[in-house]
């Protein structure tokens, strides 16, 4: 073993034991504090919209009565699950809840933010969400930590979560896991590299082809079964892309998102594919992504389709479960 | 690996924290107190500190790692007891090309003329301060440096003159005093550095900072200084690098900072 200057070795054994005890010790109650933390959406929302990227550049909460927007850029389906779980048991009664899935939505796909997205939502999940992760998903380092951190206790990262408490406690403090309404502007549109990259990265892994997760698909349903019983109407909505990345959406992922997501009629969830709905080049952000234009349009014609539209703009309401 | 791990606390416990804790009473001086204001610009002072000797410390590892030693770029300037002493132990790398490059050439033949004298220092840091960016402030953060070595070179020469410099140890009294005007002057210096750091210094224009800045100057010294003796005398460098890692591990404060010495 390494040897001191004048502390024997053994003292240090004791003090860095002494360290990990006490850090396990203020993890806890820094946990505890920041699972006490009200999220702000008022409860009087009655529509909420989640999800991914999808929902932070397409939904504008505006176009709908009473609408809040919590999506968050890289947000999977069992984070949104959670969010909702936890929307739900701070008060908040909406009655309908929409979720963008697109087509890569359920797919098991490397995303290279999931340290971040580990980050952010630490404080939402349970037990179950890293059984299934670890069960069905590759092994990342930063779940593993926050495994250890939140169910063991083990004190890694123990800084990040008084970090968090400092910040939920500021005046103007919101939880990493909020999200909101960030429509993207200009076009990307007609760089053919970035397509390629883009479907690559939705549809392969480490360039083979890939499928969808089971653990998504499980949450899916859990979420679709969290709503009926709290009475909640669940709109699944695939979001519009332009025509070239629907060509380069494997035919399989098609077939199984589609009948992944109409099966949840079970549960009187509802499925709008708008996915091949026309729009314009300049209303397109990039090839998966409407700009803030194309997104006005279509927080229009959804907030239409879901029946919460603003009094004002009343028109034809369909609510069929599948448009295509 | 050692040196990695001491970079590593500086970096994503010190410095962050420090970055994190700071943010707000840089964002908004004026919704606090003056005691908490000198707090914002004392913590920046540090935070930069951290950072950069993070920064250098795990630079200096990773070379190692591959055979290369690299010369060490920071030692405990904070604790320096006057500012040509900061500048010896402050960025080493850069302050020993200034040296060499700019000050010593310019200095050639200039004992006779007075304006000279002045004029050596303030240019070389001048430039020092352009070297970060074609910035007004880190011009003014170079003048302001420069002014403090030329005015402690002169009065260098004025004690030798007169007699008053004697040969042998400085009265540890005398060495705290200086640590701590000296201290007082960088960190006064960082104002210029930060972009938000007119309107801290603006909210600083009270009597009683100048009461405030060395008391905090000298309680940091103490604690700094104090540190560094029980960490030398108490650990050796393999115990350190451990307690350093464990640390990391369990404070990594989890803020996306940045290294602020990777912008020059």
């Amino acid at each position: 073993m390494p040897g001191s200057k004048v502390i024997p070795s053994w003292i240090h054994f004791i003090l860095l034991t002494l360290l990990l005890v006490w850090g396990v010790r203020i993890k806890d109650w820094f946990l505890d504090a920041n699972r006490d933390y009200k999220s702000q959406v008022p409860n009087s929302a009655k529509t909420l919209l989640l999800g991914d990227s999808h929902t932070v550049k397409l939904m504008d909460p505006s176009a709908w009565e009473n609408a809040v927007n919590l999506g968050m850029s890289g947000e999977f389906i069992y984070y949104s699950y959670y969010k909702l779980n936890r929307l739900l048991k701070d008060g908040c009664r909406p009655h309908s809840v929409i979720i963008s899935l697109s087509y890569h939505s359920l797919a098991t796909f490397p995303y290279f933010g999931g340290a971040e997205m580990n980050k952010r939502y630490h404080l939402l999940v349970d037990r179950r969400f890293y059984h299934r992760k670890f069960r069905y998903e590759d092994l990342h380092q930063s779940t593993l930590a926050r495994y250890l951190g939140n169910a063991i206790g083990f004190p890694i990262l123990v800084g990040q979560d008084i970090a968090e408490y400092y910040k939920l406690r500021n005046d103007s403090g919101t939880a990493g896991w909020m999200g909101a309404y960030e429509p993207a502007t200009g076009s990307r549109i007609g760089k053919r590299r970035s397509l390629k990259a883009v479907l690559r990265r939705h549809f392969s892994k480490f360039g083979l082809p890939t499928g969808l997760s089971q653990a998504k698909l499980e949450y899916l349903n859990d979420l679709a079964r969290l709503c009926q019983i709290h009475g909640i109407e669940l709109w699944l909505v695939n979001t519009p892309v332009h025509p070239d990345y629907y060509k380069g959406i494997p035919a399989s992922f098609i077939k199984a998102t589609d009948h992944a997501a109409s099966s949840l009629g079970q549960y009187d969830a509802h499925y709008l594919n708008l996915s091949t709905e026309p729009y314009k080049d300049e209303e397109f952000y990039d090839y998966d992504h409407l700009n803030a234009e194309g997104s006005e349009r279509f927080s229009k014609k959804l907030a239409q389709l879901t029946g919460g539209q603003q009094p004002g703009e009343l028109g034809n309401t369909k609510t069929n479960n599948t448009l295509k | 690996m050692i040196r990695i791990c001491e970079g590593l606390f500086l970096k994503v416990v010190l410095a962050d924290w420090l970055a994190y804790l700071i943010k707000p009473l840089w964002e908004s001086p004026s919704a606090y107190g003056l005691q908490m204001r000198v707090l914002a610009l004392f913590g920046y002072s540090l935070r930069i500190y951290f950072d950069f000797a993070g920064y250098s410390s795990i630079a200096i590892g990773a070379s190692l790692l591959f055979g290369l030693k690299v010369s060490e770029n920071f030692n405990s300037p904070y604790l320096s007891a006057n500012i040509t002493d900061f500048w010896k132990r402050w960025h080493i790398s850069l302050s020993e090309w200034i040296r060499d490059y700019l000050f010593f050439p310019l200095s050639q033949g200039q004992s006779r003329r007075f304006w000279l004298q002045w004029m050596v220092p303030v240019l070389a840091m001048l430039i020092c301060g352009l070297w970060h960016g074609a910035a007004w402030n880190f011009a003014l953060w170079g003048l302001w440096h420069g002014v403090g070595i030329a005015v402690y070179q002169m009065l260098q020469r004025w004690r030798k003159q007169r007699k008053l410099v004697t040969p042998g140890q400085v009265h540890w009294l005398r060495n705290l005093m200086g640590m701590t005007i000296t201290f007082s002057f960088v960190t006064l210096g960082w104002l210029a550095f930060h972009l938000d750091g007119l309107e801290l210094a603006l909210q600083l224009l009270s009597p009683l900072t100048l009461l405030y800045i060395p008391a905090m100057a000298l309680i940091l010294i103490l604690l700094l200084g104090g540190f560094r003796r029980i960490s030398d005398f108490a650990l050796s460098s393999r115990w350190r690098a451990i307690y350093a890692l464990t640390l990391s591990l369990m404070f990594y404060c989890g803020m996306e900072t940045g290294f602020i010495y990777a912008r020059f």
